[in-house]
């Protein structure tokens, strides 16, 4: 029994062809919109793999208001449920909104938090780098629905 | 006959203002230093990531040849390169650059403002007996803003036309442990809703330097005059740069963990 158990396994394993990312590293760049704040801004973010589909992603927006500075810090995590050429993930995290006004009146800056929910898409258009499109959504205090879009290098 | 012109000049003035020509004031040179990284990665066989990183002063207000009395700015650009061929490429990408208060005692200017901006280039290259020139075309669409309280932002496009020549000393043409010369001319020119000339800047820089393996290292001199925000009104600076480039290529560095079980 347990050399058939064994054997059905090595089959399935055989035959699944899993792509794997633990251990890799990526870069992206890409701009995003708040649909709820009208802001547009520039995002820089990193991804580790520490395990195979599961990454963390920190990410940076620098927003661009009338007056003012405003950022959003994202720390997020990824699943990806995909194929080596199309990757499909889902993401949940939480980020801390940042903003300065500069009158009326002036505040020197104001945090807000929140957790972040979304999905996303990477296209591999190359063996180095891939297009990301990704949906993220913040429910709490902000309720700001952000669509990003941008290039990702995978350094490994 | 004499008469007859006495008569024509009689109508001089008449039904047409005279009207002066706007004098052109120039104003006093001041200095600046701008310190730049340059990085050229290799990502794949035509694709590039380019970045150039600039920390810049200038003169105090209240002396004009001191180069660093103030801070000036803050620049960082970035951008995908596309070789089409050796002698043409595309970039694309975004620049964000902080503009630092012109004066840090007057609690009416902010210490920073933030300047971004999308910018594309097209970049020519040629060599004739040795010497590199290289034809960059570079638009630029920018939102800056005054570091006045309240300032709005305004909306300009840049059109930037610069030749640059990269002369070799020691070798016959340009490669690695190579001595050089580079003299440049850069013009931009602007457009946009608030701008009332056309001819924003002109700079004129010869640099010297020196390659080895992956680095340039380049500096020199360069003179600007342009255009300010008052009309007939011409700014011009002598800037001392310090320049260092850094290439790599990534393409044989790359181990990627991507794999696939083998199926049996």
């Amino acid at each position: 029994m347990k050399k058939i158990a064994l054997l059905v396994a090595f089959i399935l394993f055989g035959n699944i062809a899993v792509a794997q990312y633990q251990g890799q590293f990526r870069l992206q760049y890409g701009n995003d919109f708040g649909f709820t704040s009208g802001l547009f801004g520039l995002n820089i973010s990193g991804e580790y793999f520490p395990l195979d589909k599961l990454s963390f992603a920190p990410n940076l927006s620098v927003l661009f208001p009338e007056s003012g500075k405003a950022s959003n810090l994202h720390l997020d995590a990824r699943y990806y449920f995909s194929k080596e050429k199309l990757e499909f993930y889902g993401l949940l995290g939480y980020a801390n909104y940042r903003r300065r006004y500069e009158f009326n009146p002036e505040i020197t800056y104001k945090n807000t938090g929140t957790i972040n929910i979304g999905t996303g898409v990477i296209y591999k258009f190359l063996e180095e780098l891939g297009l990301n499109a990704e949906f993220k959504f913040q429910p709490q205090n902000r309720n700001e629905f952000i669509f990003k879009l941008g290039i990702s290098y995978f350094i490994n | 006959m004499v008469l007859f012109f006495a008569f024509l000049s009689s109508f001089y003035g008449y039904g047409q203002a005279i009207i002066d020509e706007p004098g052109r004031t120039n104003l006093a040179p001041t200095t600046e230093l701008w310190n730049g990284l340059y990085l050229k990665f290799r990502l794949s066989d035509k694709i590039f990531w380019y970045q150039e990183n600039h920390y810049r002063r200038r003169s105090s207000t209240d002396n004009r040849s001191d180069f660093v009395g103030r801070m000036g700015q803050i620049y960082n650009r970035g951008g995908l390169v596309y070789l089409f061929n050796d002698q043409f490429e595309v970039t694309v990408g975004p620049t964000l650059v902080f503009n630092f208060t012109p004066d840090k005692d007057n609690p009416d200017y902010l210490n920073s403002t933030l300047e971004p901006r999308m910018w594309h280039q097209w970049l020519f290259t040629q060599s004739i007996a040795g010497i590199k020139i290289l034809h960059q075309f570079r638009f630029e669409h920018r939102f800056k803003r005054d570091n006045l309280i309240g300032a709005e932002y305004k909306y300009t496009d840049r059109y930037r036309y610069k030749f640059i020549a990269y002369i070799p000393l020691n070798k016959p043409k340009m490669e690695n442990k190579t001595l050089f010369i580079s003299p440049s001319n850069e013009i931009f020119f602007q457009t946009g809703k608030y701008q009332r000339e056309i001819f924003e800047d002109n700079r004129v820089y010869t640099a010297i330097g020196y390659t080895y393996n992956n680095f340039m290292f380049f500096g020199g001199h360069m003179w600007t005059y342009g255009s300010t925000n008052n009309p007939g009104v011409y700014a011009n600076k002598h800037v001392l740069r310090l320049n260092v480039m850094y290439t790599l290529d990534f393409r044989n560095k790359r181990r990627p963990v991507t794999r696939s079980l083998p199926s049996l």
